[in-house]
């Protein structure tokens, strides 16, 4: 475990549990907190608690789509919580409205865990 | 059949059962096995002694659990799903553990497989695992029976090498459908630094599909310098390949295909020539022009035509400008022309705007005289329209001006429109030629005709009753009562009459001369026997004539002594002779009888005459009556009508004498047996 992310938690939303479990053992590795989610309505519960560090969610999701959790983060809660987009091949439509509604990066499948975990790392250092 | 629904139930709850838990099972194992995994793939080699042996337990039980094949199966999976969606170093990683797990070496047992969906599966796992070692393996499998395997072979062949395209494209022998050529595209996109092989090196290839593909990687890639190989491929006789080698050469602007295409133009069938107007629209300039203009001339669709003239336009903008057909007998207000519009020249007709004005003099002269010959001849809907008005101003106008009205006559004529006439020049020829005709034909006077038919009908016509002149005896006068009711009663008896005066106004009332004249003749029934019928004929029929006669033969035989036979002549005139000697006897005996009937009742019973002669019955009188009533039945049947007279010979003296035309002379005797006689010994 490195000290890059220490202290800092990351909210994962994610249907896919082998890729989540994926990225979160990456992210855990690298020293953060990661709230896993599996559905929109999961996320809502935990952004009703607390606030993390950083959100990293998928556009396609149950109940709740990345493009909705950011619009809610953005207009209901206003906050400035940096927001990782993860897209599939070909959904740059989706892509420029998520940039439209507040996101800070995105991230298209396929894509490389270490990718992610550095801008991750640059969207915590900017904040 | 309860039972066969009991039982089925059964199966689909079991099946359930059995699927749901198999899916419990495999989300269980891939969350056991998720961490595993991801051990595997984050290893880091200067990881700490503890990690290491951590790893290496994990490694061991994870060959411990590869042994099942239901664990095999979904590590293998969970595998696949991770290389969707990694790339980089991660997934490199995931490649070394699917080698290091050798669950590769299950996937190339699957190649063996005589099921074809075990073959398939094998190879999209080997392709996506990107196991280069299984090329050879996989490339045979190209040309599969099966379309599955097919088209996952030849996705697996392109994506495991490079060279993979060029061993498809050579070896393909079946169609290769336009979704499939998108996911080869798609696959060697994927290619980091791929150098494409000059794909017009299968343009020759003997499937089609083959050269629409390499048309198309072509078009994709930029490799214009096929363009000698694309115009040789314009002569393909592919509509498919033809078009797609015009979007190449749009593309590329192969110019230099222009004039090959303008040669070949007529030869294309529409789709194509649709294709090469639009190369023309990309590629044409106004030399071009001419060339698109004179398409209008040609016999081609519709859509042909307005393409060109779209073209043209796009060239040249405004060249062609949209023409209002010429209207010969509404006026501009009948259409709602507009308000500002100078007043119509007479007639009606809207002129029609001058194109061309930013062009050049002589250019525009040519497109105007062109333009003039489009007008000439018309299109098929002006034409049509044409000819529905003509026909609507011909019903209307009737016959033309100074022609003969010949439309009653079933003229064929070799006209389009089926025979009207559309001139009145050929008109007259046609009436000219209906006058010259000779005409064989006899003029017939209407009231000498009528006068013929109507003596052959009352020829026929025995007349029992008072004539129409004379009011009917059996209806009585007719009361009128307050109810307005006309109360009548029929009187059965016949009023009694002079036969003379009820021929009298017969023939009066038939418009004939007295009874005295010849014309009386015609009611006898011999009559028409003597019209057709030879001499021999004849002079039997005279002999009869004397056994059934009356006053109406007598009148009959006067006419035939002008007959043109010696023999009917002498003869005719001696039965006349004898017959007015029997027709007097026969009035004297009538008188008698009548002159008996006048005497007291007493006398009634007396059956004979005041001068001791029995009262003699008219049948008497016919010596052919035992003959005919000696005839067997069935003899000449064809002739022999099955009936009798009603009254009987003491009615008939009842009637006046010489009443011939109420009774027949022998009412006792059949008249076709009379003539079936005669018939017979016409014959012999």
């Amino acid at each position: 475990m490195t000290a890059e992310g220490i202290g800092r938690t990351v909210l994962l939303a994610e249907d896919d549990h082998l890729l989540a479990s994926l990225i979160g053992f990456r992210l855990e590795k690298a020293g953060y907190q990661v709230l896993m989610a599996a559905n929109g309505r999961d996320v809502k519960q935990y952004l009703s608690e607390s606030m993390p560090d950083i959100i990293v969610s998928d556009i396609m999701m149950p109940y709740f789509s990345g493009i909705e959790l950011i619009d809610y983060v953005r207009t209901k809660l206003l906050s400035t919580v940096p927001v990782i987009i993860i897209s599939s091949a070909g959904n740059e439509e989706n892509v420029l409205t998520a940039f439209e509604l507040g996101a800070n990066d995105f991230i298209a499948k396929p894509f490389s865990p270490s990718e992610l975990l550095v801008r991750v790392g640059r969207e915590l250092t900017k904040t | 059949m309860g039972v066969l629904c009991l039982l089925l139930v059964i199966l689909v709850f079991r099946t359930k059962v059995r699927l749901s838990k198999r899916s419990a099972y495999i989300a269980q194992k891939k969350q056991e096995l998720a961490p595993v995994v991801s051990s595997f793939l984050f290893i880091e080699e200067d990881a700490d002694r503890g990690e290491k042996t951590e790893y290496l337990k994990m490694k061991v039980s994870i060959r411990e659990q590869l042994k099942d094949a239901n664990s095999r199966k979904v590590f293998a999976e969970m595998l696949l799903d991770l290389q969707r969606d990694l790339s980089g170093e991660a997934r490199e990683r995931l490649y070394s553990l699917y080698t290091d797990l050798n669950l590769h070496e299950f996937a190339f047992e699957k190649l063996k497989s005589w099921r074809w969906e075990v073959l398939s599966q094998g190879i999209v796992e080997l392709a996506q695992m990107q196991v280069t070692d299984a090329y050879s393996y996989i490339k045979p499998f190209i040309n599969h029976r099966k379309g599955v395997v097919r088209k996952q072979a030849q996705l697996a062949t392109v994506s495991l090498k490079r060279e993979g395209i060029q061993y498809f494209l050579d070896t393909a022998r079946y169609g290769i459908s336009e979704w499939q050529q998108m996911k080869l595209m798609d696959v060697l996109t994927q290619f980091k630094d791929f150098i494409p092989p000059r794909f017009s090196l299968w343009l020759t290839s003997g499937n089609p599909d083959v050269v629409l593909f390499a048309l198309r990687l072509i078009r994709h890639y930029r490799q214009n310098e096929a363009g000698a190989a694309l115009n040789t491929l314009l002569g393909h006789p592919d509509d498919k390949i033809k078009i797609a080698t015009l979007e190449c050469i749009r593309e590329f602007c192969l110019v230099d295909a222009l004039e090959p295409l303008k040669a070949n133009f007529p030869q294309y069938r529409t789709e194509v020539k649709m294709a090469v107007l639009d190369v023309f629209t990309e590629l044409g300039s106004e030399k071009d022009i001419q060339f698109l203009l004179t398409i209008k001339k040609q016999r081609v669709s519709y859509i042909v035509k307005s393409k060109a003239l779209s073209t043209i336009n796009r060239i040249a903008p405004d060249t062609v400008l949209p023409q209002i057909a010429e209207i010969t007998t509404r006026t501009v207000g009948d259409i709602g022309g507009k308000p500002n519009s100078p007043d119509p020249p007479p007639g009606g007709m809207i002129p029609v705007p001058d194109p061309g004005d930013g062009q050049g003099a002589d250019e525009g002269d040519e497109w105007q005289s062109l333009l003039e010959e489009e007008e000439a001849c018309p299109d098929i809907s002006d034409l049509c329209c044409r000819e529905e008005w003509e026909s609507i101003l011909f019903e209307l106008t009737g016959a033309y001006q100074g022609e003969l009205d010949l439309s009653f006559l079933p003229l064929i004529m070799e006209h389009e429109d089926k025979g009207r006439p559309e001139g009145g020049g050929e008109v007259k020829k046609e009436a000219e030629k209906i006058r010259e005709m000779e005409v064989e034909a006899a003029v017939v006077d209407e009231e000498e005709k009528f006068r013929l038919e109507l003596e052959s009908i009352l020829g026929r016509i025995y007349i029992v009753d008072k004539p129409a002149s004379q009011p009917h005896s059996s209806v009585t006068g007719l009361e009128a009562t307050e109810d307005n009711e006309i109360n009548f009663e029929l009187d059965s008896e016949p009023r009694k009459q002079d036969s003379a005066q009820e021929t009298q106004d017969i023939n009066e009332d038939a418009g004939m001369d007295s009874p005295a004249a010849p014309t009386a003749y015609r009611f006898s029934i011999f009559e028409e026997l003597f019209r057709h019928c030879d001499a021999e004929s004849k002079l039997i029929l005279l002999d009869e004539i004397l056994a059934v006669g009356g006053e109406k033969e007598l009148l009959f035989l006067h006419t035939l002594e002008t007959d043109e036979s010696l023999e009917v002549r002498d003869k005719s005139v001696e039965i006349a002779q004898r017959l007015g000697e029997v027709l007097e006897k026969d009035a004297t005996v009538l008188q008698q009888a009548k002159e008996e009937e006048e005497m007291p009742a007493a006398n009634e019973g007396s059956s004979q005459t005041s001068a001791g002669i029995p009262p003699k019955q008219s049948l008497e009188n016919c010596f052919l009556q035992t003959t005919a009533s000696t005839a067997q039945p069935g003899e000449n049947s064809l002739w022999d009508v099955p009936f009798e007279l009603e009254e009987t010979s003491a009615n008939i003296t009842a009637n006046p004498v010489g009443d011939e035309l109420n009774t027949p002379a022998y009412p006792g005797v059949s008249l076709l047996d009379r003539l079936n006689k005669i018939w017979g010994g016409m014959h012999g």
